[in-house]
């Protein structure tokens, strides 16, 4: 069984729509199956990436707080548009 | 096209009722309260109320959302709006001309077939009379296929309504600004979260941010104020201390972390023996501008009592402190932007 490719997104510093824009233009470019691994500072993404990813249907594999980091990995799930 | 508030949540669900695929686009201008509460979190905020309002709804109604930044375009419409303002720095019929033109784009890009809104007939004096209603239609190019489903029943019926893809007798005829009718309806759908007041976020319509826009405006910077500029309007007090300077004073610890990110470009200043805010210098410097900022920023730090105040003031690599008497608050009230 293959390792899935992970790629990641470091948007310590930035603030929604910032982190889900760069994040959507980013998975676009993957394969399925790719895990992006995404680093923010932005308290509201504990709220903002589960929700994109429920309306996207990419699959949030783990979200956890570290200080006042966040670490979400997201496995790009289907080659749609949206 | 949806906010999130409580009109867009509204009509999602109108339209998912009659078995209708939806995609929903959001648009970021720059200009939500959000996105400043976002900058300026004080310490234990709920990051609940600072989450994008649009995610959330896709997340509820499992429809995808489109995030189209827009901010950079929105400059010029907040500079130059051919249908002018609102009571304050408002440019709402030029804004939603523009964001319902990328809707239409939007609209043709992904093969849809209509486009709606969360509007509501005469609810905002700006841009929800009726024929301002029709006018942003006509001038986004999407005639006949801009559906308001909660005052569809009061408008002219679409295409979309014609041709029978939307049940017109399903849709509702809210009118005005009381949110009685949504409140009901948010009941029937079993809403219970959406943010108050719904949607309405867009801090444009703030008269203290509207004045200091308009002073920037006025003060020879409408061609080239940036984001950033206009941005700094909207935090902490401003004074202006000549023709062509400004001076910017941190309110509480978050907005002088936030405007010290600022300093890199533009002189800043701090108290060196007691606690109190960081000041920014924009526009023109000389030394009767920076005594002046020193001398408010004295004014506004716990040494404000003192004769004389030690004053760091920093620009770039260059680092010196000035010794001044704080200004008296007669003399602060004179330059300050309200």
């Amino acid at each position: 069984m293959t390792q899935a490719r992970e790629i990641v997104l470091d948007v310590r510093g930035k603030l929604c729509p910032a982190p889900i824009l760069e994040l959507a233009q980013l998975i676009a470019l993957q394969e399925v199956g790719t895990v992006i691994v995404v680093h923010s500072d932005d308290a509201a993404i504990a709220f903002d990436l589960p929700a994109w990813c429920q309306s996207t249907g990419h699959r949030l594999l783990k979200l956890k707080q570290q200080g006042n980091e966040h670490l979400g990995r997201v496995r790009k799930m289907h080659d749609r548009a949206l | 096209m949806i906010s999130g508030g409580l009109d867009s949540s509204l009509a999602v669900r109108l339209i998912l009722q009659q078995g209708i695929e939806v995609v929903a686009v959001n648009f970021s201008t720059g200009f939500c309260l959000t996105d400043y509460q976002r900058r300026v979190a004080r310490k234990g905020q709920d990051p609940k109320k600072l989450r994008n309002q649009a995610l959330r709804l896709g997340a509820e109604t499992d429809i995808p959302v489109k995030i189209i930044d827009i901010s950079q375009e929105y400059l010029d419409v907040l500079k130059y709006p051919r249908y002018g303002y609102g009571k304050n720095v408002n440019p709402c019929v030029d804004c939603r001309i523009m964001m319902m033109s990328k809707a239409r784009e939007f609209m043709q890009e992904i093969g849809a077939s209509f486009v709606f809104t969360g509007e509501v007939l005469g609810q905002r004096p700006k841009s929800q009379h009726r024929r301002t209603l029709a006018l942003i239609e006509r001038e986004s190019g999407l005639e006949g296929r801009l559906l308001r489903p909660l005052s569809a029943k009061l408008l002219p019926p679409t295409v979309v309504e014609r041709e029978g893809l939307v049940d017109r007798e399903r849709l509702l005829a809210f009118h005005g600004r009381s949110r009685r009718p949504q409140e009901r309806l948010a009941k029937e759908f079993e809403l219970t979260e959406y943010p108050q007041p719904a949607g309405g976020c867009c801090y444009l319509t703030d008269p203290n941010y509207a004045r200091r826009v308009f002073d920037l405006f006025d003060h020879g910077m409408k061609a080239q104020a940036s984001h950033e500029d206009l941005l700094l309007c909207k935090l902490g007090r401003h004074f202006r201390i000549s023709e062509n300077a400004k001076v910017i004073v941190g309110r509480f610890e978050e907005e002088n972390a936030f405007l010290r990110n600022f300093g890199l470009t533009r002189p800043s200043l701090e108290a060196v023996d007691h606690v109190g805010p960081l000041t920014l210098v924009d526009g023109e410097i000389d030394e009767e501008v920076l005594t002046r900022a020193a001398r408010i920023t004295a004014r506004y730090c716990d040494g404000h009592a003192e004769p004389r105040v030690r004053i760091r003031l920093t620009e770039g690599q260059n680092v010196r402190t000035l010794e001044v008497a704080p200004l008296r608050p007669e003399e602060a009230e004179a330059w300050l932007l309200r």
